[in-house]
């Protein structure tokens, strides 16, 4: 292997150019020139995959490709190209034999292309294994004669293609362009004037180094490296499908900023993340961290298969988790061996055998989580809480306090309620206190203290409950039956059954004469309630029906209610006599007696269920009283301080302050979606054709990793489940996750990775231009301990990355792409980058670090045009926030799958559904149009023009050259000309029209400042975001 | 300017302007359109279109929620002998249900309520919600035997948009634009409009994805125009600012931004200048596209007077006829409400007076002005619904659930048989028995009018050659002429 892989990264050395050129290489090499070929254009008839492979023909492996058929002949015999079929086929002019076949769906070959095979066959055909398979190996530094150039290992692999090319580097980057792109590639901000002064100011040897010391150790740095990585885990703030619900992932988003700015080795940082819960004794923090593989879409839409979607969300997790970490195209071998990577379906659902033990269902997603989650302290509640709750407390007492001036009010308000017409006809209902209650065995009742009884000890299935009460003198026109909530009753309802909802089969009532031991059974004429359910009306209580009764759907309506009963003939007694009421509860439905009831009696000669008056009974009867109990003298100070007029404003106070206390408590605790393992594992099976419906029931999976990499033993830390997955991916023998992951950082700061598919490594893929300096740059990172801020800093203080972004005709055309780094990246800023860079120029962006994702400016509509406008769904109606929330970093930007941000999608942002790594850059005339009209863009241009007022000094060309400072732009003379005049122009044309000046400031929340005359803050702001468009503003250069 | 970067900035401005039908000399809206001149790996395609192009443009009328095949196309008269008889298990052939209904004790069937009449010389049978549409009967192919495999709306809809039921791949419209460019100077190849039904006005929600670009350059994606605010996101200049203040700082902006040119030699720069000059004619030609004031009474007649009614259906018809004659690439209609689970017969006719008349006026306008030969007209949803009752089924209401074996859809112009049926379902409307249309079948068939062999329009993605057709796909060619 090592002799094997020597000749391969020598052969590197002259790779990049001979690609391009006409000619034919030397040396054609296996995996540089014919690899591609073979796998783009043949593989998928005579690959790996056997279910496609025709004419039993693979010619992924040398064994193969070379075996002779029947006969006799051999698609590829070494060394002799002519009698090899292959080439027969490809230069054949017969269509019915060439190959590929014009109908197979793939690019035909290309006269160079043939003739590479053909030199490669005629050299021997040598087959090598796909280079990034290969356990990383640190290489030798090249040996260079140019000593003052290379500032760190890195140039000295790239000046070796320079040289091997014939071309030179280019000249370091001006200061001033050096500190605005490593602040952009570090923090995402652009640098402060004071930083810029400081550094431009400073001599010393190590100016550089300080600069990248402060970067990597601002808290904007953890900020910065997150957002590629919520990219990478598809995050989002809602759930995907259609109805696209709210979800609240955020803690998990804290996780990744604060893991980058303690600078968790990124080894730690993917076992967490990957399997975090199942570490020993994981900390709440190590669980968040699961929360990786939960970014997934999640469906709830009516009519779904749960078992259907259960399946895609493993799928994704595939997918995502192989794309960052593997850059494996893992999902293409879901429904048949990969076509290209020798990955099969085996090791396909072995992978899904690792994330299907989650206790998950298919269908879920509605209350803002998906099961299993852990419960999150919301860090941010805590205090706002406190505050809220204090200044409810204080209302209260505002609202409790007897002054003069309430008991002076009370007093005439009691008389005026009961003179009310509608109060004076209400009922007057006496409550009967039991002297005995009876029930069955076990059952016992208890006192509630306002005249009413709860059931507590055993609840039978079926149960008589009779009440004893001794009578004073009087008449009783009808009784009263009221059944009441309690906390112990099931749902707080009215019952302690199944669900809550009571069923009263018969009221019976007895009427015993003092001194009597007969009671006489008293017949009611009728009964009413002030509910009944559908076919239990309160008659079928008094029906003589064992099996029929009155309920309430009590259930689900769970309110106080109550019956009363209608003697034939209105009941008269005397004293020491005696009532006797029976609750019969032996209907078909168990334990459904009443939970807690009160008994009353009216001598009214009209009696009303119905209070009618809008005053509570208790309120009336107490008003009614002269002797009143304490809970009485409560219920009327309650309703006086309630409804009295006196009270209204504080009232209103009140309702607002405790609105607020809700709401903060609603949100102290989150649910936040994690990874768990189920006690007992689910089932996996291979899944036909990758189908949820058709599992191979032959073929049962166990966690495992693909075949051609190893296997998890149980031995040792490789435990075959998720855990010794996630070790697995760490191990320094593993030849991808380093790879992969030194391939990203580059791309961060040159806008392409080494490798340019950076989601794919596998032989699909780019190939490395610099194959040496990837494996170095893999074996620094996994030596240092896999210490990510040390990585970032190799990259940034080398000499490759310090050039000048200034290219001239030659190189240009020498290397359009900058495959050599010959010179200093430039592209365009990012969509999220572009927008703080403008927060940070205005001065308005906020500086608060985590927390729940905010709503900035959005045009209105966009949510709501599309949505299914359901009030109570808080992603069907956009509603931005207001003040600070408006100017947070543009990562914190609420995310909404289904309509993500339209500033962000314009700029190429990834659009969070799958997992994304590649960046890519476009330009449009949409994004002028953002940046020149959005209010953001707008609002900030004004912010910015105010600080060139204040501080950037007293004529418009100093508060110009302030402004292009504050962006990083240079201020050449030409410049400052241009912006001058047009300022001038602006200035008149506002003075002639202050009106539209006006207008203009009066752009976005925030209120321009009064100090500033508008006139000319108007001018200014037109004069700012001329410079927030300039192309030099818009790009790292 | 030295030869050398002279000769950058034509290859440039190739990749910038993208093909154009009419070849060059036509500039093309840039990245709206295609240019991404670094990622030349994954430049548009070569060799396009591969053949002699019947459409020029496709407007796609899409019909969101499902609109019920048995009662608006596909007409069961013995259905009438059947009310509330149960379905027979061997029509269902134990069919996977939505679990909206799949706890049903019964599948009882819901004959139509509507009357269905002939219609033109093609003698096409139409349900008598739709008179506008019997007009142009001999001017449409009607579909009856589409099929899919999605049985919920988002699943559904995202395959019939992009191919696949699960989000990523690329749209349609998007597909487009990268395989042939925009054949305009100033508006987008690619647009997407919206309204609400009035049938079922809170149902259902669309997506961004169903014009997105998926993993093709964002500058593929459909740009929404929409029925408030802004035709198009931030066209308007801010408040106080007029056209000679944005001209001025434009003309600024490009003056430095020149000069840093010079300086860095950086193609990119003239790329970002020019953008900078289209988003200013965009601000003119949006507006010119959507003002409706010199459209002549009688086209108003023909719409409907929902055509003045911005970001109604009827008004984004009309909008699609000038973006047709403006030279918009792909035009997509989304018109919402379709989703009939229940009070179906309360609710279709309102669907159907929402999009009847306006959709059949869009055909005749197209074809008074010759435009009906190369542009494509397609109207359907994502899967059709079912012959059995959902929920309480009585003599004037019931609802019906998804269906996704077979549905009806009509096509109209560009090479497009006029006059014809296509495909037949049992007497249930549930299972196709005659010349079945999968999803991907249409998909080939449409890319085929536009001169695309679906199989060769692929994009490299994840190591594999994507396409809209995935594997499948056959060319419908008895509907072509």
């Amino acid at each position: 292997m090592k002799r094997f892989r020597l000749s391969f990264l020598a052969f590197a050395l002259t790779w990049s150019f001979s690609a391009s050129a006409a000619e034919l290489p030397d040396r054609v090499d296996f995996n540089f020139h014919i690899r591609g070929i073979l796998s783009d254009r043949c593989y998928k008839c005579h690959g790996p995959d056997e279910n496609t492979r025709e004419a039993n023909l693979r010619l992924d492996t040398f064994a193969n490709a070379t075996r002779q058929s029947k006969n006799g002949s051999a698609a590829i015999v070494p060394a002799a190209p002519d009698r090899s079929e292959l080439i027969r086929r490809i230069f054949t002019s017969d269509a019915d034999d060439l190959m590929p076949p014009h109908d197979a769906g793939v690019t035909p070959l290309s006269g160079r292309e043939k003739q590479l095979l053909h030199k490669w066959i005629e050299k021997g055909a040598e087959y090598k294994e796909h280079w990034a398979f290969i356990p990383v190996q640190r290489p030798p530094l090249p040996v260079l004669n140019d000593p003052a150039w290379q500032l760190n290992g890195i140039d000295y692999f790239t000046r070796r293609q320079m040289q091997e090319a014939g071309i030179a580097p280019s000249p370091k980057a001006p200061r001033l362009i050096w500190l605005k792109r490593v602040s952009f590639d570090l923090n995402g901000l652009p640098p402060t004037p004071r930083e810029i002064d400081g550094f431009l100011a400073d001599d010393s040897a190590n100016a550089h180094e300080k600069v990248v010391d402060r970067l990597l150790a601002s808290p904007r740095f953890g900020e910065h490296m997150a957002l590629p990585w919520l990219d990478a885990a598809r995050y989002a703030d809602t759930s995907g499908y259609q109805a696209d619900w709210e979800r609240f992932m955020w803690p998990w988003r804290n996780w990744v900023i604060d893991a980058f700015n303690k600078n968790l080795p990124f080894a730690q940082f993917t076992i967490e993340q990957i399997a975090g819960d199942m570490l020993p004794n994981p900390t709440p923090d190590q669980i968040i961290a699961t929360g990786f593989n939960r970014n997934h879409r999640i469906n709830d839409e009516g009519g779904v298969i749960a078992a259907e979607y259960a399946v895609e969300y493993v799928v994704d997790r595939i997918d995502t988790t192989c794309t960052t970490w593997l850059g494996l195209t893992m999902g293409c071998a879901r429904c048949h061996d990969h076509k290209y990577d020798p990955l099969t379906m085996t090791d396909f659902y072995s992978l899904f055998a690792v994330f299907n033990n989650v206790p998950e269902k298919g269908k879920d997603g509605r209350l803002g989580y998906a099961e299993p989650a852990v419960d999150f302290s919301n860090p941010g509640i805590a205090e706002p809480l406190k505050i809220a709750r204090a200044k409810l407390a204080s209302i209260d007492r505002e609202l409790g306090a007897d002054t003069p001036a309430v008991q002076e009010e009370k007093i005439g308000w009691g008389q005026r309620i009961l003179a009310r017409p509608n109060v004076r006809s209400v009922t007057q209902w006496n409550i009967l206190s039991p002297s005995k209650i009876e029930g069955p065995k076990g059952m016992t009742f208890h006192d509630e203290g306002d005249g009413s009884h709860r059931i507590t000890g055993t609840n039978p299935d079926h149960s008589v409950i009779t009440l004893h009460i001794e009578l004073q003198p009087g008449t009783a026109t009808a009784i009263r039956l009221e059944a009441l909530k309690h906390p112990t009753h099931t749902h707080g309802s009215l019952a302690r059954n199944v669900n809550g909802n009571f069923v009263l089969g018969e009221f019976e009532c007895f009427l015993q004469s003092a001194g009597s031991d007969q009671p006489i059974r008293v017949d009611f004429a009728r009964a009413e309630a002030d509910h009944e359910q559908k076919g239990y009306p309160a008659a079928h209580a008094i029906d003589g029906k064992a099996n029929t009764g009155w309920a309430t759907e009590s259930h689900v309506k769970r309110e106080n209610r109550k019956a009363v009963f209608f003697p034939q003939s209105p009941l008269k007694y005397g004293n020491g006599d005696r009532l006797i009421l029976t609750m019969k509860n032996e209907t078909r439905f168990t334990k459904t007696a009443i939970g807690r009831f009160r008994i009353s009696t009216t001598a009214n000669p009209a009696p009303k269920l119905k209070n009618g008056s809008g005053v509570p009974d208790i309120v009336i009867a107490a008003l009614r009283k002269t002797q009143r109990s304490p809970a009485e003298i409560k219920a009327i100070d309650k309703y006086f301080r309630d409804t009295s007029l006196h009270f209204h404003p504080i009232r209103a106070r009140r309702n607002a302050a405790q609105k607020l206390v809700k709401s903060l408590e609603a949100k102290r605790t989150l649910k936040v979606m994690v990874m768990k393992e189920m006690e007992t594992p689910r089932d996996t099976y291979l899944l036909k054709r990758g189908q949820y419906d058709q599992p191979d029931t032959e073929q049962k999976m166990s966690p495992n990793i693909p075949q051609m990499f190893g296997e998890l033993s149980g031995e040792g830390d490789l435990p075959p489940n998720r855990l010794g997955f996630a070790k697995w991916l760490v191990r320094p023998d593993n030849p991808l996750t380093a790879r992969v992951a030194v391939n990203r950082y580059w791309q961060r700061y040159f806008g392409k990775g080494l490798v340019k598919t950076t989601e794919d490594l596998g032989t699909q893929g780019s190939l490395p231009t610099h194959p040496e300096l990837l494996d170095w740059l893999a074996a620094e990172f996994m030596d240092s301990g896999w210490n990510v801020k040390a990585m970032q800093k190799l990259i940034v203080m080398s000499a490759t990355y310090r050039q000048s972004s200034k290219v001239d005709p030659g190189l240009l055309e020498l290397d359009p792409e900058n495959k050599l780094y010959a010179r200093g990246p430039r592209f365009r800023l990012s969509a999220h980058e572009l927008r703080d860079q403008a927060l940070a120029l205005s001065g308005m962006l906020s500086d608060k670090i985590g927390g729940p994702s905010v709503r900035p400016y959005q045009p209105p509509g966009l949510w709501s045009d599309v949505s299914f406008q359901s009030k109570s769904r808080s992603t069907d109606f956009y509603v931005p926030d207001t003040g600070d929330n408006l100017y947070r970093r543009s990562l914190y930007t609420f995310w909404k799958r289904s309509v993500a941000p339209p500033q962000m999608m314009t700029f190429d942002a990834a659009g969070r559904e799958a997992c994304v790594v590649r960046m890519t850059r476009t330009s449009t005339p949409l994004q002028a149009l953002t940046l020149l009209n959005d209010t953001t863009f707008v609002e900030a241009a004004r912010g910015l023009a105010q600080r060139m007022m204040l501080d950037g000094g007293a004529t418009p060309e100093k508060r110009i050259v302030f402004g292009l400072k504050l962006a990083a732009a240079e201020p050449t003379p030409k410049t400052v000309a241009i912006l001058s005049r047009g300022f001038d122009d602006y200035r008149a044309h506002f003075l002639a029209q202050p009106e539209a000046a006006k207008e203009l400031l009066a752009t976005g929340e925030s209120r321009s400042d009064a100090s500033l005359p508008p006139v000319e803050l108007a001018a200014y702001t037109l004069v700012a975001s001329t410079i927030l468009n300039l192309d030099q503003t818009i790009t790292k250069e | 300017m030295d030869p050398i970067t002279e000769s950058h900035l034509q290859i440039n401005r190739r990749h910038f302007f993208g093909r154009s039908a009419a070849g060059i000399g036509t500039a093309a809206l840039a990245s709206l359109l295609n240019k991404d001149v670094k990622a030349a790996e994954n430049a548009a395609p070569s060799g396009l279109p591969h053949f002699a192009a019947k459409a020029k443009r496709v407007i796609y009328l899409f019909q969101s929620g499902a609109p019920s095949q048995m009662d608006l196309f596909d007409h069961k008269p013995t259905m009438a002998d059947w009310f509330d008889k149960d379905l027979p298990d061997s029509v269902r052939r134990g069919q996977r249900l939505t679990t909206m209904s799949s706890g049903q004790k019964r599948f009882p069937i819901a004959p139509s309520k509507f009357k269905f009449l002939h219609h033109g010389q093609s003698g096409a049978l139409l349900s008598e919600l739709l008179p506008h549409t019997g007009r142009i009967a001999d001017d449409a192919c009607f579909i009856k035997s589409m099929h899919t495999e999605a049985i919920n709306h988002d699943p559904a809809m995202t395959f019939f948009q992009t191919g696949a039921q699960i989000a990523g791949r690329p749209s349609m419209g998007s597909w487009l634009s990268y395989g042939l460019g925009t054949e305009n100077d100033d508006l987008p190849a690619f647009v997407a409009m919206s309204s609400r039904g009035s049938g079922r006005p809170s149902c259902q929600p669309l997506y961004d994805r169903l014009w997105g670009s998926g993993f093709l350059p964002t500058v593929h994606q459909g740009v929404k125009f929409r029925g408030q605010g802004d035709p198009v996101l931030f066209l308007s200049d801010p408040p106080g600012v007029d056209k000679r203040l944005r001209r001025r700082m434009l003309d600024d902006i490009a003056a430095i931004n020149t000069q840093r040119r010079e300086e860095y030699g950086d193609p990119e720069i003239d790329t970002r200048i020019a953008q900078y000059e289209l988003a200013y004619r965009m601000q003119t030609s949006v507006p010119d596209l959507t003002d409706l004031s010199n459209e002549p009474e009688h086209i108003f007649k023909l719409y409907g007077q929902d055509a003045r009614k911005r970001g109604s259906f009827a008004y984004n018809c009309l909008l699609a006829r000038r973006m047709a004659e403006r030279g918009v690439r792909f035009i997509q209609l989304f018109h919402m409400g379709w989703d009939q689970h229940g009070k179906l017969p309360g609710q279709l006719p309102g669907q159907c007076r929402d999009t009847d008349q306006s959709s059949a006026a869009l055909v005749q306008d197209l074809k008074q002005r010759g435009l009906l030969e190369d542009t494509l007209v397609i109207w359907g949803g994502e899967f059709g619904r079912t012959v059995y009752c959902q929920g309480k089924l009585t003599k004037t209401t019931y609802g019906r659930d998804h269906h996704p074996r077979c549905f009806s859809i009509w096509m109209a112009g560009a090479g497009i048989n006029p006059g014809m049926t296509y495909g037949e379902t049992d007497e249930f409307s549930y299972n196709v028995v005659k010349d079945p249309v999968h999803v991907h079948d249409l998909h080939a068939t449409i890319l085929h009018q536009l001169g695309i062999d679906h199989t060769r329009l692929t994009y490299k993605y994840q190591g594999r050659h994507f396409r809209l057709t995935d594997v499948h796909g056959e060319i419908l060619t008895p509907l072509i002429s």
